[in-house]
């Protein structure tokens, strides 16, 4: 088992804490908060876990003495700045949660073995871990000239953080629609959806190819691509398409989450702790 | 109705939200010699981007046949009077886009979220604010929200530095007291600097009623555009609503017969379809779903050999909101294969 610490206590910190204690190769030591009263930080004490409420200071001295190994950083693209400037010196591996992508892109279906040795890895958006796949089955048959996607998302499930820097997801989407889904160029659209009950993510990922599409294999590309993901994304779901229309190749799906701690609708926050979780795993067999 | 002695800022659609019924495919000639029309009329503010605003160039909501960039490198400079005003959808079109825009030397930006969302716009607004050009914030499908959640958000936006709140009504579902209401509880709610406008779509044909009523719960603006020229059923008509407004003697300081043959010689001859009130427009007002869906839903019908009609019922009863074009087409597979 490797040591891990986990940065941030919000959503997304504590669960990926529920699925950390799931795991068989990696050991969740500290939650680390910045906030006393922070319910993640309540919850991370109950299942054993040592937590401190003085940010990464109250980490630093401890790293040697619990073997932390790995740390995911799941608080925000300006605090990662610092904690990868203090951790990455001391040799400890970094899985970035959030929009910094000091490190390069890792979505664990396409590209998760190229970044074994990387000191920090990043995991790009909610939007892209789940589209990237699509586009990226699609461009390893053949050309992609633009690709686009489209993720509506549960209001609810939408934090602060990401409310008050949308554009970083527009951004950092495109650039891994490019970067790791290998298209030409790309284009990321967010739209939030306030409905009760909420809604189960969904996304849609539009591609131009370069020529005119090869349908059958294209098609075979996609379904095996979609069981990949559903493998750490049981929820992962193909509801229509793809539908070939001139160089146009469409794709609709939904991702519920597993529920841990965010409710199954918001499944672009889960797709992002699977992912997490699967590239700490990897990194953790290559350690070991 | 008390009648308003104070003037109203009439803000030109036809160029913006007009570009829906044109599937965005207005030329740089007809903009271009509309805008200067317009800016002769007497018009003070004109809007000029994509239907879906700065960066919506795309599969999902259409391919322009000019860049934002390109219409407005060619508009701007033509202007004698009016501003050209620029919209963004936070989530579609960002900073960056609005950078450009305000180098293309636009003086006004309406940043627009869903009635319920307006903690997204924060960058965009106090960057525009910061650039110190009039800033708009621009609630949609104002219909889905009580008059006072739509003063908490009006609230959101006024402290990121918003000018002027609108009240939008995407859907055109609103009556005349839903107005009413809504403008009413922002008057009353809101810093007495800060100014009010309502933007409404004509499908159930209350752009005119609901504009008036707007005014005099206290609007300051109201978008409208020539011939209707918009989503759906189109916006409220401006030569209508300049010829209304002076019956009642409220000034807009527009030359009326010249929007009158603007909407007769320009607009007009160049609508791909007519843009009025028929059974799919008008279930978009009757169902509260957003204008621009009209169009899609007409092509997914079409080509899944489904009913429009039905599409847009599907859409609101799942709650659908402003930019989910995607989900047209697989609402119409799912209903073609039932």
């Amino acid at each position: 088992m490797i040591n891990v610490a986990i940065l941030g206590s919000g959503n997304i910190g504590t669960d990926l804490l529920f699925k950390l204690r799931r795991s068989k190769r990696l050991n969740p030591v500290w939650m680390v908060g910045i906030v006393a009263t922070s319910p993640g930080l309540a919850i991370a004490a109950q299942q054993g876990l040592k937590t401190t409420h003085d940010g990464i200071d109250g980490l630093l001295q401890h790293l040697d003495a619990d073997k932390i190994q790995v740390v995911f950083d799941a608080t925000s693209a300006k605090a990662h700045l610092r904690h990868h400037e203090l951790l990455s010196g001391r040799g400890i591996r970094l899985v970035d949660l959030t929009p910094a992508a000091l490190g390069p892109y890792c979505i664990p279906p396409v590209n998760l073995h190229e970044h074994m040795d990387a000191p920090n890895v990043n995991m790009v958006s909610c939007g892209g871990q789940a589209t990237i796949p699509m586009v990226w089955a699609v461009s390893r048959v053949q050309p992609v000239a633009y690709a686009e996607i489209v993720a509506t998302v549960a209001s609810k499930s939408i934090g602060p953080g990401t409310r008050a820097n949308i554009d970083e997801f527009t951004r950092t989407t495109r650039a891994g629609i490019e970067a790791v889904g290998g298209a030409a160029k790309g284009k990321a659209i967010i739209v939030i959806n306030p409905a009760d009950p909420p809604i189960v993510m969904r996304d849609t990922i539009h591609c131009l190819t370069q020529d005119v599409p090869d349908q059958s294999a294209i098609t075979d590309s996609i379904h095996l691509m979609i069981e990949s993901v559903k493998r750490y994304v049981p929820g992962y779901t193909l509801t229509n398409g793809p539908v070939f229309d001139g160089k146009r190749v469409s794709v609709w799906l939904e991702v519920a989450g597993l529920g841990d701690y965010l409710p199954t609708y918001a499944g672009n926050l889960d797709i992002m702790t699977s992912a997490a979780l699967a590239t700490g795993e990897l990194i953790a067999e290559h350690l070991s | 109705m008390t009648s308003q002695p104070k003037s109203v800022c009439i803000h030109e659609m036809s160029l913006r939200d007009g570009m829906h019924p044109k599937n965005h495919q207005i030329s740089l000639a007809e903009m271009v010699s509309i805008a200067t029309a317009l800016d002769r009329a007497g018009v003070p503010m004109i809007e000029v981007t994509h239907g879906d605003g700065l960066g919506g160039a795309s599969v999902n909501y259409g391919f322009p046949a000019h860049s934002d960039e390109e219409y407005l490198k060619a508009v701007v400079p033509e202007m004698t009077q009016a501003r050209i005003s620029a919209l963004t959808l936070p989530g579609i079109g960002t900073v960056d886009d609005m950078k450009m825009a305000a180098d293309c030397g636009v003086s006004c930006f309406r940043v627009a979220t869903h009635c319920t969302e307006a903690d997204v716009a924060g960058q965009h607004i106090s960057m525009s604010a910061k650039m110190g050009i009039e800033t708009v914030g621009f609630l949609m499908m104002a219909h889905m929200v009580s008059a006072e959640e739509l003063l908490v958000q009006a609230t959101i936006m006024e402290e990121f530095g918003a000018e002027v709140i609108y009240c939008t009504d995407s859907a055109g579902h609103m009556l005349p007291a839903d107005v009413t209401a809504r403008i009413g509880c922002l008057r009353a709610g809101l810093n007495t600097k800060t100014q009010l406008g309502f933007h409404g779509h004509h499908n159930l044909a209350m752009g005119v009623a609901n504009s008036l009523a707007a005014i005099d719960a206290g609007a300051d603006r109201i978008d409208a555009s020539c011939a209707g020229l918009g989503a759906g059923a189109g916006n409220t008509p401006t030569e209508i609503l300049v010829a209304v407004l002076a019956r009642l003697g409220i000034p807009t300081g527009i030359d009326l017969y010249a929007v009158m043959d603007i909407a007769e010689e320009l607009i007009l001859p160049m609508m791909d379809r007519p843009v009025r009130v028929d059974r799919e427009s008008l279930v978009l007002g009757y169902a509260g779903v957003y204008s621009s869906f009209l169009l899609f839903a007409q092509r997914a019908a079409d080509k899944y050999g489904v009913s429009a009609r039905d599409i847009l019922v599907e859409m609101g009863r799942r709650k659908t909101v402003g930019g989910q074009e995607d989900l047209i087409e697989a609402v119409a597979m799912d209903m073609a294969r039932r």
